[in-house]
């Protein structure tokens, strides 16, 4: 049937006025509270977050991990725990919290946070359940590496820093007279072009300083061109990045923990960097399937990374990575730390100093989050800031308290309750029984007397 | 006088009610065995699903007659005819066409069974039944709360391995560290005259005589009797064996009539049993939010313990922080069953007490009225639901493990 499709733009306006009857230009919450950080929706990637009612967990994790008041001092190894299981701790803000974080610190290279005095970069990662080697994360670090724009940095770094020794040819002044938020023009052909500078001679001068600095001259040579990736992809058969690997093809993963632990970190440090963070999203999707063994391989082989071993990380304390956790992964993981000498000096315990707890909200933490995603949507610039509207008081609280406080359960349930509400026309306020309308579980009561007799429950 | 079927588990004699009542309380006694079983697998496979464990393969040969047997002990079923009229036992020629029928009062009781809000009356209900009808709950409940003693019943659990290394010449050497480690474990509570040791010396070996000669094992012999001379001094000749103490003790507990926790080791442990209710021939002066009184006989009043949320909170919130502290925290958090125990113990509280409580607890801190924040978190389920360490079950899960911190 060739029928033409109606445009995307007069669907997206359509559907924006099912929502003014209420005081919105669309639904405010996501559909599933999931977080997608590529995504451009700002109800999804994590960017409408409230750090002020997470002050205090940011406040730990920025002097406990971050090191804020001396970074050179700060722990290795730190866990960020969520609250609940592996079913119920998942939505309760951490991935909301560490994305904040990550911005907060990328975005002038930790100039900020350190006043000037710790250039670093965060990076995050989130393994997929099953990749349970630690080389399958050192691939998706350098990955993130890219995807931040840190090897870019790299690039413009290395490159100010060659101009300015004693380089002979083209407009160095200009270069000098750069400000640091101008960068970006040191990645600039044209620019770099119009100034006289030859750019195969400025990869050579790269890869001569890496070199110096102790890195491989391929992984020097690739990070010149900008083409890490595209190395990283010639040590797989299929030439792809994605996870799983082909059967066998394993010269990728044999390097990997080379590549980033050493290789990357070297590279980072000539840039001028003085340290990174590495988030690891879910540490239990990446020991759910693993054995006592594995586990046990896996931590000594990071605890050897990290504490003992020749990789740079650890050699020059330049990385600390945060796993997050939660009590379950934490006692299957507890054994392993002890064999690997994890567990005297860092150990993932809740009540050790570099463990930071991401608790279910109270229930005035919770409205506030509610608050905030309104606030992106509501109609009426004249309402009070932070207001509710369109729901009562009574209305939230009944959500909230329905959804056990649990983010990403109230910000779905909202999200069914507003699309509920668009279908009614004269509704403007969203009051509690309404919300108790659409959550009460009919299906429940329709099923047979008999089928809901569950004597475990009594 | 009717014989106390071995069952533990109370809610087996509910899973015998709602096999009966979805068959609209009428099941020939050829078939009823089966409904009953196919309702116990269920219950099985419900428990173990919430509480994520493996799937338990029990083959309940003999309980569902257990069951049927109790229940018609309590007045709960009774065996009918075709005309729907009861059997009597004096006439053979009418079991051939027996059906088991649930009499009003097992109706009552089965329309109770939907909603959990319901398990506290029916605790109470059957409470008032296992009193009533096996003299036993009584007896067991005066020789734990006398008038004139300590509250309290130990019973030592002294593993076989630890004496293992005894061979069977060697049992004086091995009764001397059979008495040595009980006292050690007993002396802290009880205060026993030289003697009673010298009779539990006496006693294990003269069993081990006795059951060396037969081929027992020595250390198996010694565990036995160091926990059978125990249950001797205490409930006098009430319980003949180990089984029959530990069905009415974990019956008594789930009814919150009783209560215990194991102190100590793996190998080395008391049992302390301490009682969460009273009887009396009277009507006592009681505060009446406090206490809950139900008839347990003729002329016989049995109180439970039963405190309020409202008056309770503050007392309840001081001995959870107490025992938060005590209690091993090794990834940071507390196992809910070692805080239920050791609240349970200092506070004389049945245990569905402490998890209505708890949840209380929980409830009010996250609207912050309670001085303290309350995280739960779970972990790797163990094998099977042992005994005592039940998670705590909220709407949206169950959590085993605790972490409390105070706000002030």
């Amino acid at each position: 049937m060739t029928r033409l499709i109606t445009s995307r733009k007069a669907l997206e306006e359509y559907h924006k006025q099912q929502y003014t009857h209420l005081g919105l230009s669309d639904n405010p919450f996501p559909v599933d509270a999931i977080i997608n950080r590529k995504s451009p929706d700002p109800r999804v990637n994590g960017s409408i977050f409230t750090p002020e009612i997470r002050q205090g967990v940011i406040q730990d994790f920025e002097s406990k991990l971050l090191g804020k008041s001396n970074p050179i001092e700060r722990y290795r190894l730190g866990y960020l725990w969520s609250q609940g299981d592996q079913a119920l701790g998942r939505g309760v803000g951490k991935t909301a919290l560490l994305s904040y974080l990550q911005k907060q610190v990328n975005l002038d290279w930790g100039e900020n946070y350190f006043q000037k005095n710790f250039p670093t970069c965060a990076l995050y990662v989130y393994p997929e359940p099953g990749m349970n080697k630690l080389e399958y994360i050192s691939v998706l670090a350098m990955q993130e590496l890219v995807a931040q724009g840190v090897l870019d940095s790299v690039v413009a770094n290395l490159r100010y820093q060659i101009l300015l020794r004693e380089w002979t040819r083209g407009e160095v002044k200009a270069v000098q007279a750069l400000k640091p938020e101008e960068g970006h023009l040191l990645l600039d052909s044209d620019w770099l072009i119009e100034q006289g500078f030859d750019l195969l001679d400025l990869d050579d001068g790269i890869v001569d300083l890496l070199v110096t600095a102790g890195v491989e001259e391929t992984f020097a040579r690739a990070v010149a061109a900008g083409e890490l990736l595209a190395y990283l992809k010639t040590m797989r058969k299929d030439g792809q990045l994605t996870f799983p690997a082909p059967p066998r093809d394993t010269l990728l993963y044999h390097k990997a923990n080379q590549l980033f632990f050493t290789q990357s970190m070297r590279t980072l440090k000539a840039a001028g960097y003085q340290g990174t963070y590495l988030f690891i999203d879910d540490i239990e999707n990446v020991i759910d399937k693993m054995g006592r063994r594995e586990r046990e391989n896996f931590a000594k082989e990071l605890g050897y990374i990290l504490l003992r071993g020749e990789y740079e990380a650890g050699v020059s304390r330049f990385l600390t990575i945060v796993l997050t956790t939660h009590a379950a992964a934490a006692q299957r993981l507890s054994e392993a730390w002890g064999l690997a000498g994890l567990q005297a000096s860092l150990p993932m315990s809740l009540d050790a100093p570099n463990s930071i707890l991401v608790p279910i909200l109270s229930m005035a933490e919770a409205k506030e989050v509610v608050k905030r995603y309104l606030a992106h949507y509501q109609l009426n610039s004249q309402l009070e800031e932070n207001s509710l509207h369109p729901f009562s008081e009574e209305a939230v609280e009944l959500l909230v308290e329905h959804s056990n406080y649990h983010p990403r359960e109230f910000l779905s349930k909202a999200h069914f309750i507003l699309e509920q509400a668009k279908l009614q026309p004269q509704l403007t306020q969203i009051e509690a029984g309404f919300v108790e309308w659409c959550l009460t579980d009919s299906p429940g009561i329709v099923n047979g007397f008999n089928e809901s007799i569950d004597v475990s429950l009594l | 006088m009717p014989k106390i079927c071995t069952i533990y588990e109370v809610r087996y004699f509910y899973v015998g009610l709602a096999a009966l009542g979805k068959h609209q309380g009428l099941v020939e006694d050829s078939k009823v065995e089966l409904i009953i079983r196919e309702e116990l697998i269920r219950f099985n496979r419900q428990r173990s699903q919430r509480h994520n464990l493996p799937q338990r393969n029990d083959l309940f040969q003999y309980t569902p007659r257990s069951i049927l047997f109790e229940l018609k002990e309590y007045g709960l079923v009774e065996a009918v005819n075709n005309n729907l009229e009861p059997v009597l036992t004096a006439n053979p020629g009418q079991e051939f066409n027996k059906s088991w029928k649930l009499t009003s009062e097992g109706w009552r009781l089965y329309q109770l069974l939907a909603d959990p809000v319901n398990s506290a009356v029916l605790r109470e209900n059957f409470t008032s039944l296992m009193f009533r009808t096996f003299p036993e709950f009584s007896q067991f409940l005066k020789a734990l709360r006398p008038p004139d003693k300590p509250n309290l019943i130990g019973i030592p659990i002294i593993s076989h391995r630890e004496f293992e290394q005894f061979s069977a010449e060697e049992t004086e050497q091995a009764v001397a560290l059979a008495v040595s480690l009980t006292a050690a474990l007993m002396q802290p509570h009880f205060k026993f005259e030289e003697k009673v040791y010298h009779a539990l010396h006496q006693e294990l070996k003269n069993n081990l005589e006795v059951k060396l000669a037969k081929g027992k094992p020595l250390g198996t012999v010694i565990e036995t009797g160091l926990a059978l001379f125990f249950l001797k001094y205490f409930f006098k000749g009430l319980f003949q064996n180990e089984i029959r103490y530990e069905t009415i003790r974990t019956r008594a507990v789930f009814l919150g009539i009783v209560n215990y926790w194991r102190e100590g080791s793996y190998r080395r442990t008391l049992e302390l049993l301490y009682p969460t209710a009273f009887l009396s021939s009277e009507r006592e002066v009681v505060i009446e939010d406090e206490w809950q009184c139900l008839l347990a006989g003729e002329g016989e009043y049995l109180y439970i313990y039963n405190p309020q949320w409202h008056d309770f909170a503050p007392a309840f919130t001081a001995a959870l922080q107490q025992a938060y502290l005590e209690v091993p925290r090794p990834i940071g958090y507390a196992q809910v069953a070692d805080l239920r125990d050791r609240v349970c113990y200092k506070m004389s509280l049945a245990d569905h007490l402490f998890d209505t409580f708890l949840k209380q607890a929980i409830a009010a801190s996250q609207k912050g009225e309670l001085g303290i924040r309350i995280y739960l978190d779970s972990s790797q389920a163990q094998a099977k639901p042992l005994l005592k360490r039940a998670p705590l079950e909220l709407k949206d899960g169950v959590f085993n493990l605790i972490r409390i911190q105070s706000l002030k």
